[in-house]
């Protein structure tokens, strides 16, 4: 029904579905970031509705990382970057296509 | 500069009664400045040293971070985002922001699940304390026995478990201080993940 079998179960089943937190992370990491990159424009993307604070935004960074779903790739003036990886990237899809499901779904469509 | 230190003793599971006992100081115009545990392992007996300052309303907040070696970039996103890295003891870091209106990020999580997944950390990090003591002790009083089976009564198998009980002993008495802790600190994880419950529970 997802689609991308490659994707470990375990790693599906943490990660699906996301937190609001956890998709704006990996959605904006799909070009490279650090933590207080991200948490400006989610601030932005969201009119301030959602402002990700620095505990939890290290967190899941490094969850993320561990995870394999992002990768480290600079250090710059103490601030880390990462990037998506392919195996983030999948489960991204999955999820956006889960909340476009829900969306059609949400206005009696179907899919 | 006036100082002061107040011995006090916060359990591992007691971390926002701490940050607000922290709060409170500051308010009423004592600022901490260092932290000084002198058995800080199981027990937690503390000498917190306080600087006169002007009272201020100001938020205290507590994070454990296991990550180790470096912690420049874990402290330079938490002064990104506008907090005052006050000290660091192991793995316990202590940061302040002055409360203002304006502000919208009051506290270091922002969402239940990160609040959940920082007092997991907390509890695997305890049980990584005690497990090892626990090895320790039955593998001492295991060889204790066999040293006395072996050797018949002297005094050095006699020294040996005698140090075996010790070991029993100390665990026995921090105990039910763990068993506290852990028990605090799964109402918590619960309370997180099931907020509602926790709100009808207060009713």
């Amino acid at each position: 029904m997802y689609g991308g079998a490659i994707v470990d179960e375990k790693i599906k089943r943490v990660y699906i579905p996301m937190t609001e937190t956890g998709f704006y992370i990996l959605f904006l990491l799909q070009e490279e970031l650090h933590g207080y990159n991200i948490i400006q424009k989610v601030k932005v993307l969201t009119k301030d509705e959602i402002v990700i604070s620095a505990g939890t935004m290290y967190g899941s960074l490094s969850k993320m990382e561990k995870d394999g779903l992002i990768q480290f790739t600079k250090e710059e003036s103490k601030r880390k970057s990462y990037i998506i990886t392919e195996l983030g990237k999948e489960i991204l899809n999955i999820e956006i296509k889960r909340i476009k499901r829900l969306y059609q779904n949400s206005k009696g469509e179907c899919e | 500069m006036e100082t002061k230190v107040i011995k006090k003793s916060f359990g591992i599971g007691d971390f926002i009664d701490e940050q607000n006992w922290l709060e409170e100081q500051h308010s009423s115009g004592w600022k901490i400045i260092s932290f000084d545990a002198s058995i800080k392992f199981i027990f937690d007996k503390c000498d917190y040293t306080f600087e006169k300052c002007e009272a201020q309303n100001y938020i205290y907040q507590i994070d454990y971070n296991e990550s180790g070696k470096s912690n420049d970039d874990y402290i330079q996103l938490f002064i990104d985002c506008g907090w005052e890295f006050v000290i660091q003891y192991k793995t316990w870091f202590y940061f302040r922001k002055l409360r203002t209106t304006e502000d919208i990020d009051l506290s270091i999580f922002s969402d239940n699940e990160s609040r959940s997944e920082m007092c997991k950390k907390v509890l695997n990090g305890q049980i990584k304390k005690i497990l090892p003591l626990c090895g320790i002790a039955f593998i001492w009083n295991f060889l204790s026995f066999l040293a006395y089976l072996l050797c018949g009564k002297s005094f050095w198998t006699g020294l040996i478990r005698g140090m075996g009980v010790g070991v029993l002993l100390i665990l026995a008495l921090s105990i039910p201080y763990f068993i506290g802790n852990v028990m605090k600190l799964n109402k918590m994880i619960e309370g997180f993940q099931n907020p509602i419950n926790e709100f009808v529970g207060k009713k």
